[in-house]
């Protein structure tokens, strides 16, 4: 597998090539696509997220971009995912390889326009725009694995041991997130929710900081498979804290409350700050 | 003949970011207005922070934009005949006689941000920041600026 920062360079790249061929114009029409092509041929990730899945898979492109008996042309997708996508791919390699003309192509599907360059574009917007699609898609979860490993973090947390590390450093086995620890978060912020109610507070503000206390519970119990968005709702959480509301009445009782949870959580925080 | 200019202003959220929709996916998302009118380094493109496609910043307008745009287009051009017009039945005279009916003009309405419930990122590689849909951003959110994935 690449380093993060290989796979981010050809996200990069991948994108600019592909808004480049969907925004093809009259004057330029076949460099574009030439490129898009070149590209995904060079690219061994590229070519690679394509051809896994889309091997074995018997499928002709003829299928799905066809004539009408009335020489009209006609995209008819099928149902299977990784056909559509041998079909997208076969029928790029058969224009490239075979000089066919962008221009003769585009002018055979209907187009609510009458300028050369939105038939272009709109033909290529219906023929390769999923293509490009699912590439963008799975470069994305390969960037996200990668970040995951390069974050180091496994957390058992219902086997007992969180182990930590971060730029090649040592594991440690010394943070704790257990059924207590979870059950013990899960109770105050019931009590969280239960005192809310009781406080003079706008109701958007309420919604939002429940919100981000449900986001801190759901990361903490899925082993901090998002730590931005976890840092992010818990210093919400924790600047929730200065609302005057929270200095009379039940405001008292929701402050303790919150800041209960805040000396449970901000180990959690310090691990993956 | 010359190229005329028309001047129109957006009215940003309380954040001060004015909305923006994808060409490609088109989906909205908004940018901090100091940061798009900034003249160094003036950006010639833009990225959509969903799919992370690009394109020239005046294609990334939204609908409420262009048809603004194309409102006051068409106000001028009303204005230009009306005043034509106008101009011809000073000419009347005890032969020929012309009236008219001036054209209406297009109402203009002010372009305003709506608030939502969009979180703020910022990008580490430029500084720079946008503003996405939290839960519609489940994969990449993308700079819309330098194009650099942001989260």
């Amino acid at each position: 597998m690449l380093d993060i920062k290989e796979y981010k360079k050809i996200s990069l790249d991948f994108r600019r090539v592909a808004s480049n061929f969907l925004r093809t114009e009259y004057t330029n029409q076949d460099i574009p696509l030439q490129r898009f092509y070149s590209y995904i041929e060079k690219e061994s990730t590229i070519k690679n997220i394509i051809l896994n899945k889309i091997d074995g898979v018997d499928y002709d492109f003829h299928d799905c971009f066809g004539k009408d008996e009335f020489g009209r042309s006609y995209i008819d997708i099928p149902l299977d995912e990784e056909k559509h996508i041998k079909a997208m791919y076969d029928y790029l390699s058969y224009i490239v390889e075979n000089n066919v003309s962008l221009y003769s192509l585009s002018m055979d599907f209907p187009c609510g326009s009458k300028k050369i360059t939105d038939y272009l574009q709109n033909f290529i917007d219906l023929a390769f725009k999923p293509l490009i699609d699912y590439i963008q898609d799975e470069l994305s979860k390969l960037m996200i694995m990668v970040e995951e490993e390069k974050m180091g973090i496994d957390m058992s947390n219902n086997q007992g041991v969180i182990n930590y590390a971060k730029d090649n450093s040592v594991i440690k086995s010394d943070n704790v997130i257990n059924h207590n620890t979870l059950e013990e978060i899960a109770n105050v912020i019931e009590s969280i929710k239960d005192t809310i109610k009781n406080v003079d507070i706008d109701k958007d503000e309420k919604d939002n900081v429940l919100d981000d206390i449900e986001l801190v519970q759901e990361q903490l119990q899925c082993s901090i498979e998002k730590p931005a968005r976890l840092r992010k709702a818990f210093n919400n959480i924790k600047s929730f804290l200065t609302n005057s509301a929270l200095l009379t009445g039940a405001g008292i009782t929701l402050a303790e409350n919150i800041n209960e949870l805040v000396t449970i959580v901000q180990p959690f925080i310090d691990k993956i700050a | 003949m010359a190229d005329i200019e028309f001047k129109f202003q957006i009215e940003a959220d309380d954040d001060g970011y004015v909305s923006y929709e994808c060409p490609f996916c088109k989906s909205t998302f908004s940018l901090n207005a100091s940061e798009v009118q900034k003249d160094d380094p003036v950006y010639t493109e833009m990225y959509c922070p969903y799919c992370g496609l690009n394109d020239v910043p005046t294609n990334f307008y939204t609908k409420e934009v262009i048809e603004q745009t194309q409102n006051i287009a068409m106000n001028y051009m009303i204005d230009e005949i009306n005043k034509a017009f106008k101009k011809i039945t000073k000419n009347n005279n005890k032969y020929v006689k012309m009236t008219y009916k001036p054209l209406k003009n297009q109402s203009i309405k002010d372009l305003k941000t709506k608030e939502g419930t969009e979180e703020i990122f910022e990008c580490k590689n430029c500084s720079n920041h946008v503003k996405v849909d939290y839960y519609l951003g489940k994969t990449k959110v993308y700079c819309a600026f330098c194009g650099i994935d942001i989260c």
